[in-house]
């Protein structure tokens, strides 16, 4: 009759265990960064959607202004609604992330600014857009409307 | 003998933890890279599209000014009676091609948009603005093309049929 040495079931037991807790650190360790990564990759993607609609209000709001030759005219156009021009000549929008009109202010803000030249001629128009969101600029566009007089 | 099978922790042998972690590890970083990718070639593509929209709508403000030039020369043409020879003396931008046609004068000019596209105008001012019910103008092109349309190319030569050389 032959015996095999076998190492004591408690022994076995305590290693086990041993290499669960190191392999739950490790995990916790390496869970944590790649969370990070995800929430990086999460809040890009937000950012570049954000980026993407203000991008395409824009272009709608120039489309606008080279039809209405008017800040005021071409922002009805484009949000359905009636904006004034404020005492600094400008009219602020507030839009949601999906560039609609929002009662909130924590969104994009939309900062249009007109100017004009006028000349015997036609008066040249100047419209520039400024989309801000959460404190930082995150595009600008400027575009022009001429309007000649007499015809 | 009576002997029992002893089985460590509860039923999985040493390192088969340390095997399935490491491929689950493996994996969510595999899916982590790919996400961040995938969110940052959209910017990059975003931020492409933002450029050329300033770009066209720069190189459309700039078009429209030489039209305010161009228009406010046609203005004063008109205004001193000759407008024939006015227009044809006025001083105007290098970039501007001007030539006579039958209604008056064709102007053609090109503005760069970026290295690969121009935005292509042209103009037609007429010399009579009663006879179209009194504009001055008119666009006959606004439009944006590659930088090498236009450009004489080297022509295709196919064989129509004769001796060959």
């Amino acid at each position: 009759m032959t015996f095999t040495k076998k190492s004591p079931p408690r022994r076995t037991a305590d290693l086990f265990f041993v290499e669960m807790i190191i392999a739950l650190l490790f995990f916790s360790l390496s869970g944590t960064i790649i969370l990070r990564v995800f929430a990086a990759a999460d809040m890009q993607a937000k950012k570049s959607s954000v980026g993407e609609s203000a991008v395409l209000c824009a272009q709608s709001a120039a489309e606008a202004y080279s039809v209405y030759k008017d800040a005021e005219k071409a922002a009805e156009a484009v949000f359905g609604r009636k904006f004034a021009l404020d005492g600094n000549g400008e009219i602020t929008v507030n839009l949601d992330a999906s560039c609609k009109v929002s009662a909130d202010s924590d969104g994009i803000t939309l900062i249009l600014r007109e100017s004009s030249e006028e000349t015997a001629s036609g008066k040249m128009s100047t419209l520039g857009m400024t989309f801000v969101y959460g404190e930082e600029e995150i595009y600008s566009l400027t575009c022009a409307a001429y309007e000649p007089y007499g015809m | 003998m009576n002997r029992k099978k002893v089985k460590s922790g509860a039923g999985i042998g040493i390192g088969y933890v340390s095997v399935m972690m490491i491929f689950a590890v493996i994996c969510l970083t595999v899916l982590a890279v790919l996400s961040l990718e995938a969110s940052g070639s959209g910017q990059v593509l975003n931020l492409k599209s933002a450029e050329f929209t300033a770009d066209y709508y720069a190189a459309d403000s700039k078009a429209k000014e030489m039209l305010m030039l161009l228009d406010g020369a046609a203005y004063e043409a008109h205004a001193s009676g000759f407008f024939d020879e006015a227009f044809a003396e006025t001083e105007l931008p290098e970039a501007v091609v001007i030539s006579s046609v039958p209604e008056g004068f064709s102007a053609v000019y090109i503005v760069p948009v970026n290295e690969r596209l121009n935005l292509n105008v042209s103009v037609l001012f007429f010399s009579d603005t009663a006879a179209h019910s009194g504009r001055r103008y008119e666009i006959t092109e606004w439009r944006t093309a590659g930088v090498s349309d236009g450009e004489s190319s080297s022509p295709i030569h196919v064989w129509d049929g004769g001796a060959l050389p």
